[in-house]
């Protein structure tokens, strides 16, 4: 009894804060229509200031406090709405994520950069030491105080929207934007607001758990994956219901500490940690969904040039050649620096048929790398070209079984589940050193890595870092040129039509399940041969070099290389090495460095074809001026919402109706 | 083969308390145009999208040429040969025109597994619809009227007995409407039965064979152009008129 | 920014009263809307086909037309909330093309929207209390709206989805009529209600207009509108095809909407 007390008490010490960070999350996404994968990142920037104010500078708790929450923490908000988010109206759901992420990629690059990682910060609890008993349980004062603000904050945010008169305004912009604007409203004013507030509550909720969780980037990051689940159960929408969900996943995680016997049985180690993770996953797959806005369907204007075996050719000639006069001027550490460029641009080709093709978000192809690179690892330890075979195959099945029950989701709701499968396999799956099953022990990850050779081709064996340079570089275009191939097949074309109209294709008698299912284990599979050339280049799988924050740089350098395209890729992937290789040179770089890809991300807002395709876009406008006038197309964007497809292959269900029932215009009469 | 081509067995559609569509039957015949007309909130956007199996009915059956297909799917319908357009254009936007049509026939050569040459169906469908020198253009970048003449063709090449057609003349200046009038036409005497749902009352007047109109989700009167035009509450349901009995 | 130069240059927007020497300057009343070449469209999709349109100041104006003609569409692009692709919309003698609708609105024109012109999910005190730009205190705006729609002040306190369609449209008619309009634009207030609630909703209207609101309803159900307007146009697939008073208007409108059969 005595247990259970202990443990409930610091359940809800934990709901608090996933509670606070949670419903900043739902205030923005509601009234600005943005998800913000930064808010984590937010909260631990909070938590890094308010340490520097508060422990380097010795300043008295109150004031860093209320210099961090209610001035730093806001002016962040409102200068991200104003510059960023607000043109991000009309974007797709892609485009969005890309800069939210983006912003997340800068802090976390940002905080590295200032804070030194390598020192040591401690960081005492608000008040720590005192004690007080409840029932019998001593409950410090710094819980107290956690709880107490989690329900001021419930309390105050239900106060705000119900008695301000901003929070009118907000309630109003969530419920009809445009008849906002009608009223002479100014729903920018309240976006903004939401933007100032989400921030707020975001580093509140970073600088109460950062006791908890020691002062360091990525974990407090990739908290707010824990305030996801706690949303997605609120849908993004219910405060209350988010309110609800936070508990239950405080105390969830809090019970599953308590009383799993993770002591006698290794493998349940790290389970307490994936709860909100597997909270999120079931209640993405459970709850029913109501797309409140936007549309993956939404035509975009993009250029996209069937690609030939011509210029493909040429440019892999290109590449290889390039690679083989380059490789000997590179120093030991720009050579590996290149080389995981071009490993990671393999992985990043996987990108090209799911996203640029398929029309389809993933957060977790590291992930699927790191299964390939696993198999790889344990395939072979003489660099037999079967166990590449194997680690593509692997992956690929590994896909296909990850992506059944994500495949009915979209957009968001996609995104979301991709990254939680990637924290799920970062947090726990890769952490088991092996399984025992009826007395068999399978060795499955090891303790911190393992070692992988590198593949030996006929006449390549054991190869030098040059050599596997110059072998990288040819994978990648035969990779490509593959790639290039699909784009041009019947698979390719059907691709396309799936991503620009989901709904033509089914009543053409397409079954989109069996296309979508096919395109993620193609993808996860080339991911997962990726992987494996990666974990050859080091000769090790380190499970670290495929956490789930590796998604995020990945996704955003393809991305603006151009995601449609494999050229664009390629783009991503010099990027890669090249951020890295200058990242090495000295550590001012270093800093430098990691934040460079964010702030390419968060570019992408003005530019979201990627600049692969506005250079190729300026030099055929070169080419041909003065022969042809662009054609004027006016640009009226679709302000009409166009009645969503929902993706299923089924008819609708009863939640799916009640969109419907707003997209026909059945009103209720009298 | 004397089952209608698609018929509608009392079927009620509510969504959120609100009957949208009210027990209604239907039935269309091969080789005619079948006009579905009514004012807005009428029901003939929810029934048309409860033909392609969009939505399920509440009450009520839909059978495909006898097959009582109410609890498919629509990739399932479109594989009993029914075709369908989108008023919103839903056409395959940085795909060309040629690739547009040449996609739908591949989809139904991976479903009809009859070894058809995908190239040469798609050169028909380009000749008959008139898109031939349109071919390489890329889909969004087409003016209206084309676009709609593209989602026909891109329904045609799947070899359809039943063809939906949703608003095919909405935004066509009126040599367009006529071509598509004379395309239509010319379909149905090839033994094909269209569905048709069509503000231009004109157009509907003059090429469809039969004419159901829906009122606040149900049938307000079926006969032929000439009955429905003069039928006094038709034009009460059209003009507002208080009398309408409903 | 054409749209804050247009906010400066008339703090009055388009209220009739508020510009005397107009009325002295010209012979006959200068038209409160006028529209030439009006083009409009969705992407490659255009939907108005260049409307040529003069409004009178004060009384109703009655939009017609079948399904699909562009009356809605219509209206959005004359509050801002649709661009416009084409030709120009010239409103109490300024140019307002690229205007943006919430400077539209705050210039004192005001759009009751489709099917649902107000916010479900607020009540109907909330509903009238969002409307303080123009400067007066929410009490104010809750006493002189309650004293004319009394059946709104039984319901203050309930949220606006919860209540019938016909309430619902009189909360829209309540609350544009708060913001103080020169110009009211109303999109198919007859949407989904009863016969006899539409007429008594049109009675409202009517009554709007008496206070000196010009007032643009678009409507595809004829007669009621008819019975009350002071003159009528007809669009039919984006183009005006009659214009006139309600008399000839009506009794040309069946062939209208249900086509001509051929001989």
């Amino acid at each position: 009894m005595h247990d259970l007390i202990a443990y409930t008490i610091f359940g809800l010490v934990t709901a608090s804060i996933y509670a606070i960070a949670a419903s900043g999350l739902v205030v923005t996404y509601t009234t600005s229509g943005v998800f913000n994968l930064a808010h984590g990142a937010t909260g631990m920037f909070g938590a890094f200031v308010y340490w520097q104010l508060r422990f380097a500078w010795s300043w008295p708790a109150w004031l860093a406090l209320l210099i961090v929450v209610g001035v730093l923490a806001p002016l962040f908000g409102c200068v991200i709405e104003k510059t960023l988010m607000r043109n991000l109206a009309d974007a797709t759901e892609a485009t969005k994520l890309a800069v939210t992420i983006g912003v997340l990629v800068a802090l976390v690059g940002a905080a590295l950069w200032i804070w030194d990682p390598q020192t040591s910060r401690p960081f005492p609890a608000f008040y720590a030491g005192s004690k007080v008993e409840i029932l019998g349980v001593p409950v410090t004062s710094d819980q107290l105080i956690t709880v107490g603000i989690g329900v001021l904050c419930a309390v105050g945010l239900r106060v705000l929207l119900y008695r301000t008169r901003i929070g009118l305004d907000m309630r109003a912009v969530v419920d009809d934007r445009s008849l906002v604007l009608l009223n002479g409203g100014r729903p920018d004013r309240a976006s903004m607001f939401s933007w100032a507030l989400g921030s707020m509550l975001a580093s509140l909720a970073g600088i109460l758990i950062a006791p908890y969780l020691q002062l360091s980037v990525i974990p407090l990051t990739l908290l707010v994956v824990n305030a996801y689940a706690a949303a997605v159960i609120g849908r993004l929408r219910s405060l209350s219901m988010t309110v609800v969900g936070a508990v239950i996943i405080g105390l969830l995680q809090s019970y599953a500490v308590g009383y799993l016997p993770t002591s006698t049985v290794s493998w349940l180690q790290r389970l307490p940690d994936t709860i909100p993770i597997i909270v999120l996953f079931i209640a993405l797959l459970v709850l029913p969904h109501q797309r409140l806005r936007g549309g993956a369907s939404r035509r975009s204007r993009e250029a996209f040039p069937l690609p030939t075996y011509r210029l493909a050719l040429i440019g892999s000639a290109i590449v290889v050649v390039a690679a083989i006069v380059v490789g000997p001027l590179l120093g030991t550490q720009s050579l590996f620096s290149m080389s995981s460029g071009l490993a990671l641009g393999i992985i990043g080709l996987s990108l090209v048929p799911l996203v640029g093709y398929g029309g389809q978000i993933s957060l977790c192809q590291m992930t699927y790398a790191g299964i390939g690179a696993v198999v790889w690892a344990h395939a072979t330890s003489r660099g037999n070209l079967l166990g590449l075979v194997l680690a593509f195959v692997v992956a690929a099945l590994v896909g296909a079984i990850t992506a059944l029950p994500a495949i009915r989701l979209r957009g968001l709701y996609l995104a979301l589940a991709t990254a939680a499968l990637a924290q799920f396999c970062d947090t726990f799956v890769f952490g088991l050193s092996s399984v025992t099953v009826f007395g068999h022990t399978i060795p499955l990850f090891g303790f911190g890595s393992l070692p992988a050779s590198r593949p030996n081709f006929p006449l390549l064996r054991e190869a030098s870092d040059r050599t596997y340079f110059v072998l990288l570089a040819a994978i990648f275009c035969i990779v490509g040129i593959g790639i290039v191939a699909l784009r041009r097949s019947r698979y390719g074309r059907m691709l396309l039509a799936m991503r620009e109209s989901p709904a033509a294709c089914a009543m053409l008698g397409l079954r989109l399940t069996t296309v979508k299912l096919g395109v993620f284990s193609l993808s996860a599979g080339i991911a997962g041969l990726g992987g494996a050339l990666l974990a050859g280049l080091s000769t090790q799988f380190a499970p670290d070099a495929f956490s789930f924050f590796q998604n995020l740089p990945l996704l955003l350098l393809m991305m603006a290389g151009g995601v449609a395209m494999v050229s664009g890729a390629f783009f991503g992937a010099v990027a890669l090495g090249v951020f890295s290789a200058v990242g090495s040179m000295s550590t001012l770089f270093n800093r430098a460095a990691s934040v460079l890809p964010g702030l390419v991300g968060v570019g992408l807002g003005e530019q979201p074809n990627g600049v692969v395709a506005d250079i190729a876009a300026g030099l055929a406008k070169l080419g041909r001026r003065g022969a042809r006038r662009e054609s004027a197309a006016p640009a009226v964007a679709d302000a009409e919402p166009v009645w969503e497809w929902s993706g299923l292959d089924a008819p609708l269900n009863k939640q799916e109706l009640a969109i419907l029932d707003t997209a026909l215009g059945v009103k209720a009469g009298v | 083969m004397n089952a209608p081509l698609i018929e509608f067995r009392d079927i009620t559609v509510t969504f959120g308390g609100v009957t949208a569509v009210d027990k209604v039957s239907m039935s269309v015949v091969p080789g005619g145009i079948h006009g579905l007309i009514g004012p807005n909130g009428a029901g003939k956007s929810t029934l048309f999208i409860v033909a392609c199996g969009l939505v399920r009915p509440r009450a009520g059956a839909v059978y495909l040429e006898g097959r009582d297909v109410t609890r498919m799917g629509p990739h399932r319908r479109a594989r009993l040969r029914m075709a369908r357009t989108f008023q919103q254009l839903e056409l395959f936007g940085v795909l060309s025109v040629y690739d547009n049509i040449r996609t739908a026939a591949e989809i139904r050569r991976g479903w009809a597994h009859d070894h058809s040459d995908c190239g040469r169906d798609t050169d028909e469908v380009l000749e008959r619809t008139g898109l031939r020198e349109m071919a390489d253009e890329r889909a969004d970048r087409l003016p209206t009227g084309l676009a709609r003449l593209l989602e026909v063709a891109r329904a045609l090449v799947t070899k359809p007995r039943l063809l939906l057609l949703d608003e095919p003349a909405a935004g066509l200046n009126e040599q367009e409407t006529l071509a598509l009038s004379s395309l239509l036409q010319g379909l149905t005497d090839d033994g094909l039965g269209i569905v048709l749902v069509e503000h231009d009352m004109d157009l509907v007047m003059q090429i469809c064979r039969v004419i159901t109109v829906l009122n606040m989700g149900q049938v307000l009167k079926t006969g032929n152009p000439g009955e429905v035009r003069k039928d006094h509450a038709v034009i009460g349901a059209y003009l507002g008129s208080a009398e309408v009995s409903v | 920014m054409t749209s804050s130069s247009m906010a400066t240059a008339s703090p009055n927007g388009v209220h009739p009263t508020a510009e005397p020497e107009r009325a002295a300057g010209t012979a006959g009343p200068e038209p409160i809307l006028q529209l030439s070449d009006l083009r409009a469209g969705y992407g490659a999709i255009e939907v108005l086909h260049g409307i040529d349109l003069m409004v009178p100041a004060g009384g109703i104006f009655a939009v017609l037309g079948p399904n699909g003609a562009g009356k809605s569409t219509l209206l959005k692009v004359l509050a801002g909330l649709h661009p416009v692709s084409g030709g120009t919309i010239v409103m109490a003698g300024r140019e307002v093309n690229r205007a943006r609708p919430d400077d539209l609105a705050r210039s004192g024109l005001c759009l009751i929207p489709e099917g649902r012109g107000v916010f479900a999910n607020l009540t109907v005190e909330e509903n009238l209390r969002l409307i303080t730009h123009l400067g007066a205190r929410p009490a104010e705006i809750e006493e002189r709206t309650y004293a004319r729609f009394p059946q709104l002040a039984v319901r203050r306190k309930q949220v606006a989805g919860t209540m019938s369609g016909g309430e619902q449209q009189m909360l829209a008619l309540a609350r544009s009529v708060a913001t103080d309009p020169g110009l009211l634009l109303i999109d198919e207030l007859s949407m989904g209600l009863a016969p006899r609630i539409v007429e008594m909703l049109y009675e409202l209207v009517a009554e709007i207009a008496r206070t000196g609101v010009t007032v643009i309803a678009v409507e595809q159900f004829a007669r009621t509108i008819l019975g009350i307007a002071s003159s009528a146009v007809v669009i039919t697939t984006g183009r005006v095809v009659l214009a006139g008073l309600p008399d000839e208007v009506e009794s040309k409108l069946s062939g209208l909407y249900l086509g001509n059969v051929a001989d």
